[in-house]
């Protein structure tokens, strides 16, 4: 226990003082496990972290779908597309906000992973937000939130991986996400009204003109295409969900093409943009792989759920450690890591208890989710940092009244198991 | 008493790590009254399903559940068993298993990679899951089937249709969507993906491959035990073997009436229609045969034929 | 900027051009599996193997040092004002010697196991025999060039 905490101290130390964090988790990692299992076994882990971690199809998904966003912003279809929006929605304040919101909402349907999703939003509805004078740490905020979406509204690869993990309905566990989702949508619009109602973070735009607002529409039609045709191509069975991200890199190279919009300068900043996001995405994942695996050699995790299921409280009080240690285990890891940690002893525990499988996967991955969002690991705002360069601290700070809400929506989901279970019942059984 | 790492790139609620890993941890720890003890990292905690050789080696690990398959660049002569019309049942096919673990080359294969083999087991054979009746040759024609790994989409390919690779979350949504007409896959595994959700015919008879898995023990680590220990870890092993191929053999038997139950084709392939996959897969052990080459892979399928021909 | 500073420079802006290449032609193959799929129904068979034991590696890691220094790895950033003075100088070096000798690890532990690999012959059996030392190669070359910017970093720029 005490080297546990002296790595968490190093791991802090080290962030203070501005060490990157991947490199702060690498470094960490790789002491704690000298210390817990020796030095020849700690060098071992390096010798295929970085490959095991990287050489994955699955992940393909991020570069692609922020070279896709790169491209549309590259050749102006994004900011087109949102000054048509804001021609419709902008004389309301925080309208554009939550045109960002909206078109999450789409993305989310198109894509498994939250960072995907982030860095394809950052790079192109920040710019516009920025454009017509929205505050960066309100507009980088909603993009990092807006992120999240993706792993509740289906497909995820988080709930994916819930239902391999504990042999629950996968199909179930997709349409079981559609409410939360949206009820999740609606709680970012909400708090976005709320912040553009006291400050001037969200401006109104020009009045409303219909004539206006109508022959701008044309510009949106390039993207919905483009959203329509891979939504289609992964539900009509012509590509898996990781190959749609492909597709949609040449509909956006045609698209862009067709509007002599890109030049060739813009196609090799495009490119260069996405590996640098990637780079630095997969750098943590793969340095906080080295982490996770010196946290499962502790067996921390396994402690304290076991302390937890052999105790004699409440099972209200459980599920809610349960959460909660989930939420502490955000903080630091990456989800997939913490559900390989922590499901082989807290899906078992909210069984026993009579919680329904599909719900606590729910559950789970929307607290899991909300780790994406707080520091010091917290993907979506390093991948909205990275990719519109607003200071991290601006991002985390903009972000807490959204994590507010996101902490009343899961107690909601939490009170109100029908929110979660009205859709999948419908079904049947 | 002394504690051991053990990895496992399955997760607790397979039926493997249930009925295999886990009883056989708790068996060695209760006939050594606690002198061995098991920590045990599931679903890849400790390291990579193709990672838990190495980590045995390296001293991450102390023991690991190998999927042997996934270290065929190590254990080439072990990838026999992947090779599709062999054994039926995976009863069968661990008995098979375990004779060629108690001597011969695929016993030495694993000594000379470093680790002792306690106990192996195999998943019953790979069974088609489509979205229609999959019988004879020519019903495979241009279909794209998921496998995993060479072996099998060579299986694929020799059916004359087309192997796809696909990772194994993604499956669920593929088939669904019709990006797949089918999958190769074996029946224990089906309800961790849930692919029962989404096909609606499922073969119980076929033999489209096999899958071992092999407890092993650092070489080192396990001569330090003391020899009682030794034969402990044998002996619970061998009755592990067996228990947990006959529970599979069990599960799929009751698997099949609950899919059946929920309105799903579960079929057998006629003989005429098993012989006639079985000559059209031959080229795949044709080609085994050739890439790793050499008497003692002559040796080894010779011996793996004789012993899964046997009813 | 001295001799070996301008080297360095020169071998990430290879490397980044190289993980650049990585992502088109991940691009390019998904596509034409897709359209050969769709068009004759033959579909481009080396391609997840291709993707996923060779180029997603390559574009994942071989920019490392590129990205570090366009600092683009990210670091927390609110809980400190600039370090400034002596201390601030001692701590900027001391963080990119740490990290460095992090990176040396990494390269020296990946690069043996690459070397191995190619020693040995190793393949992955695919479509076709994969030579599985070119895959592992990436992540040695990666994590190397980035240990000779952290390294070249401590000793050669005043730190911030
Ligand atoms: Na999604
Ligand atoms: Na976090």
């Amino acid at each position: 226990m005490f080297t546990f905490f002296l790595i968490l101290v190093v791991l802090a130390l080290l962030m203070v003082l501005r060490m990157p964090i991947a490199f702060a988790m690498g470094i960490s990692g790789f002491l704690g496990l000298a210390m817990q299992l020796g030095m020849k076994p700690a060098l071992a882990v390096l010798e295929r972290t970085f490959f095991d971690t990287s050489s994955s199809f699955i992940l393909v998904s991020i570069p692609l779908f922020i070279l896709m966003a790169e491209l549309l912003t590259a050749g102006d279809v994004t900011r087109r597309a949102i000054i048509a929006c804001q021609n419709w929605v902008g004389h309301f304040k925080g309208g554009l906000a939550m045109a960002t919101v909206a078109a999450s909402v789409l993305l989310a349907a198109l894509v498994g992973s939250s960072t995907a999703s982030t860095a394809a939003m950052a790079a192109s509805a920040f710019p516009e937000m920025r454009r017509h004078k929205y505050h960066d740490r309100l507009s980088a905020a909603v993009v990092s939130v807006g992120g999240t979406l993706a792993v509740v509204v289906p497909p995820s690869i988080v709930l994916v991986v819930y239902g391999v993990l504990t042999e629950t309905s996968i199909g179930k566990l997709f349409i079981a996400g559609i409410l939360p989702g949206l009820l999740t949508a609606a709680g970012l619009c909400t708090v976005i009204k709320i912040i553009a109602n006291r400050t001037d973070y969200a401006p109104k735009g020009d009045p409303f003109e219909l004539r206006k607002a109508a022959r701008s529409s044309v510009n949106i039609l390039p993207i919905a295409l483009l959203i329509v045709a891979v939504i289609g191509a992964i539900y009509g069975g012509l590509t898996s969900p990781s190959e749609a991200a492909a597709l949609g890199v040449m509909g956006s190279l045609i698209v862009v093409l067709a509007q002599r919009t890109l030049t060739i300068k813009g196609l090799g900043t495009s490119i260069s943009s996405s590996i640098r996001a990637t780079v630095m995405i997969v750098a943590i994942i793969a340095c906080s792989a080295i982490f996770s695996n010196y946290l499962a050699f502790t067996r921390v995790t396994q402690t304290i759920l076991e302390f937890v299921s052999t105790t004699d409280m409440s099972r209200e009080v459980i599920l809610a450690l349960i959460v909660l240690i989930l939420l502490v285990m955000g903080m630091f890891m990456d989800q997939l890591a913490i559900l390989s940690l922590a499901m082989p002893l807290a899906f078992p525990t909210a069984m026993a208890l009579g919680y329904d499988a599909i719900w606590f996967g729910i559950i789970v991955t929307k607290t899991v989710e909300i780790g994406l969002l707080t520091p010091p690991l917290g993907l979506n705002a390093y991948v909205a940092s990275a990719q519109t360069g607003v200071p991290l601290g601006t991002i985390f700070r903009g972000i807490i009244p959204f994590l507010i809400m996101e902490i009343i929506v899961l107690i909601g989901l939490i009170m109100f198991p029908d929110i979660t279970l009205f859709l999948p019942d419908l079904m049947g059984k | 008493a002394e504690t051991l790492r053990l990895g496992d790139f399955q997760s607790t609620s397979h039926v493997v790590s249930l009925e295999g890993t886990t009883r056989w941890m708790f068996a060695v720890e209760q006939a050594t009254n606690g002198a061995i003890k098991f920590e045990h990292f599931p679903a890849q905690q400790a390291a990579k399903s193709a990672a838990q050789l190495d980590a045995v080696n390296n001293g991450i690990l102390d023991a690991a559940l190998l999927g042997t398959l996934y270290h065929s660049e190590t254990l080439p002569l072990n990838s026999v068993i992947g090779l599709p019309g062999f054994y039926g049942t995976a009863v069968q096919g661990t008995e098979a298993l375990q004779k060629m673990l108690a001597e011969g080359p695929l016993r030495e294969e694993l000594l000379d990679a470093g680790v002792m083999p306690i106990f192996g087991f195999v998943l019953p054979p790979y069974q088609v899951l489509a979205k229609k009746h999959l019988g004879g040759v020519s019903d495979w024609k241009a279909l794209d089937i998921r496998t995993s790994g060479s072996t099998q989409a060579m299986t694929a390919r020799a059916l004359g249709s087309v192997g796809i690779s696909i990772p194994g979350p993604e499956v669920y949504t593929a088939v669904e969507r019709g990006r797949l007409d089918g999958v190769l896959f074996p029946l224990a595994s089906v309800p961790g993906y849930n692919l029962q959700e989404v096909v609606s015919h499922i073969s119980t008879n076929g033999s489209f491959g096999g899958y071992s898995f092999v407890m092993v023990v650092g070489r080192d680590k396990f001569e330090s035990l003391p020899a009682d220990v030794q034969s402990v870890m044998l002996e619970k092993g061998r009755e592990v073997a067996t228990h947990v191929a006959k529970v599979q053999d069990d599960s799929v038997g009751s698997l099949a009436a609950e899919w059946k139950a929920q309105g799903i084709e579960v079929y057998q392939f006629s003989d005429a229609e098993l012989a006639e996959l079985g000559d059209a897969m031959q080229p795949v052990t044709a080609d085994w045969m050739e890439r790793i080459g050499g008497e003692k892979a002559q040796l080894v399928l010779d011996s793996y034929r004789a012993l899964t021909s046997k009813k | 900027m001295d001799g070996f500073g301008k080297i360095l420079q020169r071998l990430e802006d290879t490397l980044h051009w190289g993980g650049c290449l990585a992502l088109v032609i991940v691009a390019v193959l998904i596509n034409a599996d897709i359209v050969m799929r769709l068009v004759a129904g033959i579909p481009v068979q080396i391609q997840f193997e291709m993707t996923e034991l060779y180029l997603m590696p390559a574009l994942a890691t071989l920019s490392l040092s590129r990205v570090y220094r366009d600092g683009g790895h990210l670091a927390l950033d609110f809980m400190t004002k600039d370090l400034s003075g002596l201390f601030g100088k001692i701590v900027g070096r001391m963080r990119t010697l740490l990290a460095g000798v992090f990176f040396c690890a990494v390269t020296y532990m990946s690069g043996s196991f690459a070397l191995k690999a190619f020693l040995r012959g190793e393949i992955e059996y695919g479509v076709i025999n994969w030579p599985l030392g070119w895959a592992y190669a990436a992540i040695p070359l990666g994590c190397g060039v980035i240990s000779l910017r952290l390294l070249y970093d401590t000793l050669q720029k005043p730190a911030a």
